[in-house]
């Protein structure tokens, strides 16, 4: 018997996906795919955990970069070298 | 509105050129900025800073905004959307954060493009180079990069609702072709 287990094509505009779902070849007969058990159609999908992680890894980088310019930090940018007191100057 | 495919292969086009053309310039960028921070020679680094400034309002942020310009242009003229899908929702956060960045950073670029035209042999050799900012600059811009390449699945709640009513909307389009005809 030959089986195939969920191949998905997905084709762009990226709503038109080809689902082929645990197709069974018997010789002499022919069964239908299975129905897809456990997946709720009715309920938006879970957030996926790349998602999850990207997005906590985004907003502790956004956080230390406000947190190192509103200390006066500059990341050793050019600003820790600026000879601007000597000038008399004041960095905008 | 779904753009045509001339519309949507030329937009594509000019968004493609854009967003990587802003990674080149900011590659540029770095070198500068690496040439001014190790380079001995003191026209060197007056010229690095010069081109700095100039390479950072009339190249890198013109390419920026024309990224993000064309990018909402792609996302709102496909099927894509703009808060459908979570790759394009962090590839907008990002490019909006970047710019933000950009904006903030480039008086300051200015500031010490001013100084190092003016600034003696002893002030210069203590100016050094813009490395920080380029560098994650850059490391962000990839990052929207690699987004946009492998487009990884993952569609937001409100993208679901949407796909969920033209589901529900299509049929009754269909209904009412037939029976037209």
């Amino acid at each position: 018997m030959n089986k195939v287990h969920a191949l998905i094509i997905e084709i762009y505009p990226p709503n038109v996906v080809i689902c082929v779902c645990n197709f069974s070849i018997i010789p002499g007969e022919i069964i239908m795919p299975q129905t897809h058990e456990g997946v709720d159609l009715e309920s938006p999908p879970s957030t996926p955990r790349w998602v999850k992680i990207f997005g906590i890894i985004i907003i502790v980088l956004v956080l230390l970069f406000i947190l190192l310019h509103l200390t006066g930090n500059s990341l050793g940018g050019p600003g820790s070298h600026t000879p601007s007191m000597e000038h008399g100057v004041q960095q905008p | 509105m779904t753009m045509t495919p001339g519309l949507r292969k030329f937009a594509l086009t000019a968004h493609l050129t854009f967003s990587v053309g802003w990674i080149g310039a900011v590659i540029a960028y770095l070198g500068l900025g690496i040439a001014a921070r190790i380079n001995q020679d003191m026209q060197t680094v007056r010229a690095a800073w010069l081109a700095m400034e100039l390479t950072g309002w009339y190249v890198i942020v013109p390419l920026a905004f024309a990224s993000l310009f064309t990018g909402l242009v792609m996302a709102l003229g496909t099927k894509w959307g703009l808060f459908r899908h979570y790759w394009v929702l962090f590839s907008l956060v990002l490019t909006i954060f970047a710019i933000i960045v950009l904006l903030l950073h480039m008086p300051t670029v200015s500031f010490l493009a001013g100084i190092a035209t003016e600034a003696d042999e002893a002030s210069l050799s203590r100016l050094g180079g813009d490395l920080a900012h380029p560098g994650i600059g850059l490391l962000v811009l990839l990052v929207i990069q690699v987004l946009n390449v492998y487009k990884p699945r993952g569609m937001t709640p409100y993208g679901w609702r949407k796909q969920q009513e033209e589901r529900t909307v299509s049929p009754a389009v269909d209904t009412a072709t037939e029976s037209r005809s």
